[in-house]
């Protein structure tokens, strides 16, 4: 024992030392001296972006418009045009990694609409699914290992919270520039319907280093359960600040397990927009002001304490693993403020069963003059797909192939079946002519392909014709007041590497001040830690971007 | 008297325990080198079948325990995962800086280590024991292997559920707090609670892990030689004398060891309990080492701290144990190992 113990220890400080001396070896060795810049705001400015050739074929009932509304489709066309001529593969292979939030599918061999895919793409697509939770650890062991796929998608955000991200695109994947700039990206039309500002969160190093997943300007939507205002008798869009507060009390009993809010940030959500506070961060002259600097901000706190002492929070408000989706499926919460509007179709396939369930959607005033107040625009952006650095330009072609494949508009041919898969195996078509996914449908047609490339989000809901309008009313009266993040397309690496934990302290403070555990006049003093930890790291960092880029208008 | 006696009974337990008297191996110092190697030959060939046999967990030991700590090089890294361990910058002792630069997050993330870690040891770490002497005192057979296995079973189920259960139990919107409300009595906000955090950490691991900690204790009891009690009793000792001066000098030995064991892996007092529950009391409660170096390291990208923090972690641990196993051998006691 004495023995082995004696080895055991020798053997350890052996590794120890090996460590070290690995340690001074490189330090004298191998330093890089200093990392030369090459995300510039000058050198991004100067990119010019793709242009922006909308898809023409097929015509919504209700249509798109420049500042942002999606267009609608009350039923799914009858006629499906094709928008890809030729097969985009060669009979090769290409990989792709992406994330996912349904149960992985079969593989291609035991999977029809996987194998019909290949088939239409003329090659053999291999993916790797990550489910969305592990997907930026996923992320991060894919780059370490240094074997990457032909086409990665970046964590969701824009920017994706990836540290050095400008660094990491330059080291390991392709420059776009040539192939998709200006008018050469023509040669793939699909991605050319891609609106032109979702194309800014795709520039890094003065190129472009990816394929944005498009979304709608909207971001989110303010979700209610319309079936539980009209049973409390309350009106569905409160005009004012005490309108909103009424509601709330009107909709809640906790004895019958019934609260108008679930999360905490549902309520902060309505109440910043109420009290016009900017989105997430406010320019002028290219100075910037975080929200959480703003009067206003501090006056939504203010009444976020007020509401929670009214008890119109759900009691576990402020865990963030709190199921609300689950609780406004139930109806214990009827207002779900701050959901991404894609929401929309899941909250209706969740309620099938459920035949007194209304969704509605509550449009948000400011506090006492009647009128809308300002929308926040989401980034317009899902995530992005980098291309790994190859060797053969063709093959980097047919994969920009691939991807206007996957990129395929509403309505046409590809779109059906990259969503519906096949006709009578995948998918029925019922009495208006919508595609109704079947049993193998359902688990076999959710390959993550629409997080590669994706087009413009289109509003449709299948069998609910009426949806399409509600929604795309709601978009019209909201996208008018919105307003953008002047940070949208920006990359800090503050952000990206020391906010995360920055912001997490700041809100655990301000939620131990709305629940009454800390005093108001602490505000100050998390804002100013704040500020030291991230806040003017990411000031700094952002400004000289937005300084540059004016300057180079 | 019993004092005097303690040595002899563990001494009397510990040929047939683990490990034999080590004298068959010692080597006079004057040997010469070439009668030292053929005496290592002949034990080779000796020993050959052994040493097969234990080759396979060696050489797992070696790469799965041993090749990963050439990893820490990581911690004088600017560490960038796309450049690799050959292209990343060496910084020297730059990612250690958090040891002296009073970073508050770090700081806050250590005292509250400190504090579980002296509440797990003190508190926690005896439970099993006492839980042990009670079974043990037990007389039904039946009863006594019912209680076991109910107390085992917390042990087998995974943090997720422990945290979900307590959760439905005694959360805010929990089975507790919803009996109150629907019969118009305050509600007892237990989970969520910053005060409260720390407590209902330690009673988590108590309910999951006494029971499962008790085997090893009710093992060495049964070993206990049953004629001492039966000479005790004829001698007049009562129970509490027997307790005392028998069983408990009789597990003093194996106590001592399992103790400096947690000391070396006191700084970790529960990464996956505690990541699962930070979000309603925030970090200034609940950041301990572990997810202080999650929510910096791994999130955030700074892999380089992250390996800093686990090497100081690392290094705190074996002190902790070699400075305690010398402080066993100074109370005579044989620790992990002997000197």
């Amino acid at each position: 024992m004495t023995a082995n113990a004696f080895s055991r220890r020798k053997l350890l400080a052996g590794a120890g030392g090996a460590a070290v001396l690995l340690g001074t070896g490189g330090l004298s060795a191998c330093s890089n001296g200093p990392k030369a810049e090459t995300n510039t705001a000058g050198a991004n400015s100067s990119v010019k972006l793709p242009s922006y050739v909308p898809y023409t074929g097929l015509k919504p009932d209700l249509p798109g418009t420049e500042q942002g509304v999606d267009p609608a489709f009350r039923n799914f066309p009858s006629d499906n045009p094709k928008s890809v001529a030729e097969k985009p593969g060669n009979g090769g292979s290409i990989s792709g990694m992406a994330n996912i939030y349904y149960a992985v599918p079969p593989g291609p061999d035991r999977n029809t609409y996987w194998a019909g895919l290949n088939e239409r793409l003329g090659l053999d697509l291999q993916l790797q699914m990550v489910s969305n939770a592990d997907y930026t650890q996923k992320f991060a062991t894919t780059i370490a290992g240094n074997d990457l796929p032909d086409m990665l998608q970046f964590p969701n955000g824009s920017p994706s919270p990836v540290a050095n991200m400008p660094q990491l695109l330059d080291k390991r994947f392709t420059n776009l520039t040539e192939f998709l700039s200006g008018d050469a990206i023509k040669e793939y039309p699909n991605l050319a319907n891609i609106p032109t500002r979702t194309w800014k969160s795709a520039i890094f190093n003065g190129g472009i280093y990816g394929i944005p997943i498009p979304r709608g300007a909207i971001g989110s939507y303010h979700f209610i359960r319309a079936d539980l205002f009209e049973a409390a008798g309350v009106s569905t869009e409160p005009k004012s600040y005490d309108e909103l507060i009424d509601a709330g009390k009107a909709l809640t009993d906790p004895k019958k397990r019934r609260w108008a809010y679930g999360l905490v940030n549902q309520p902060r959500q309505l109440l910043g927009r109420m009290n016009g506070e900017p989105n997430v961060w406010a320019e002028e002259g290219g100075k910037l002001t975080h929200v959480y600097e703003t009067d206003q901000y501090k006056q939504t706190i203010t009444d976020l304490i007020a509401l929670w002492k009214s008890g119109v929070m759900h009691p576990d408000s402020f865990n963030p693993a709190q199921p609300f989706k689950q609780l406004f499926n139930a109806g214990t919460v009827a207002i779900n403020a701050a959901d991404g509007y894609p929401g929309w179709t899941q909250y209706i396939l969740d309620n099938t069963g459920n035949p007194g369930f209304k969704l509605g959607l509550m449009p948000i005033y400011t506090r006492d003059s009647g009128e809308l107040a300002q929308w926040n625009n989401g980034s317009g952006v899902y995530s992005i797909t980098a291309l790994k650095k190859q060797d053969d330009p063709e093959k980097l072609k047919m994969i920009l192939r691939t991807l206007n494949w996957l990129a395929a508009p509403f309505g046409t041919e590809e779109y059906l079946y990259r969503l519906y898969g096949k006709a009578g195996t995948d998918h029925n078509i019922d009495g208006s002519g919508n595609p109704v996914l079947t049993k193998t449908g359902t688990a076999n047609a959710v390959l993550p392909i629409r997080y590669l490339a994706d087009s413009p989000y289109t509003i449709y809901q299948p069998g609910r014709p009426q949806d399409a309008d509600t929604q795309h009313k709601y978009q019209s009266l909201e996208i008018p007041t919105g307003i953008n993040n002047p940070t949208t397309g920006l990359f800090s690496n503050t952000a990206a590497t020391k906010n995360a934990t920055a912001d997490k302290n700041f809100n655990d403070g301000v939620n131990d001040i709305i629940q009454g555990r800390k005093q108001f006049s602490e505000l100050d003093s998390l804002v100013s830690t704040w500020r030291n930890a991230a806040g003017d790291g990411m000031r700094k960092e952002y400004e000289e971007q937005l300084q540059a880029a004016n300057a180079a208008k | 008297m019993a004092q005097q006696g303690n040595p002899g009974i563990a001494g009397k337990r510990l040929p047939s325990g683990v490990s034999g008297p080590t004298g068959a191996g010692a080597t006079p110092a004057h040997h010469a080198t070439l009668k030292m190697s053929a005496r290592r030959l002949h034990r080779l060939s000796r020993d050959k079948l052994l040493i097969l046999l234990g080759l396979p967990g060696a050489i797992a030991l070696l790469l799965f325990q041993y090749v990963p700590l050439l990893g820490n090089a990581i911690a004088f890294q600017d560490y960038q995962p796309y450049l690799g361990f050959t292209e990343s910058e060496w910084v020297g002792f730059s990612n250690f800086s958090f040891l002296w630069d009073g970073n508050p997050e770090f700081r806050n993330a250590l005292i509250n280590t400190l504090i579980l870690t002296v509440i797990q040891t003190v508190l926690v770490f005896p439970v099993p024991l006492v839980l042990a002497l009670l079974l043990s005192s037990l007389a039904g057979e039946r009863l006594k292997r019912t209680l076991q296995s109910i107390l085992y079973l917390p042990h087998f189920l995974s943090w997720v559920i422990v945290v979900a259960l307590f959760q439905q139990m005694l959360g805010n919107a929990g089975m507790l707090n919803t009996f109150l409300i629907q019969h118009d009595l305050p509600m007892i906000h237990i989970i969520g609670v910053p005060e409260l955090f720390k407590a209902l950490i330690t009673s988590q691991v108590i309910w999951k892990d006494a029971g499962w900690g008790t085997i090893i204790f009710l093992a060495a009891i049964s070993r206990i030689d049953q004629e001492q009690y039966e000479a005790a009793a004829v001698d007049g000792a009562t129970s509490w004398q027997r307790l005392v001066n028998i069983t408990l000098p009789a597990l003093k030995g194996l106590f001592i060891l399992l103790l400096i064991l947690r000391l070396g892996s006191s700084l970790s007092v529960g990464f996956e309990q505690i990541i699962l529950q930070q979000g309603p009391v925030g970090l200034e409660a609940s950041e301990v080492l572990d997810t202080w170096v999650y929510n910096n390291g791994i999130i955030g990208g700074n892999w380089g701290i992250s390996t800093a923090a686990g090497l100081v972690k690392g290094v705190v641990g074996i002190l902790l144990v070699i400075g305690a196993n010398k402080l066993a051998h100074v109370f005579g006691e044989r620790g992990v190992y002997e000197k």
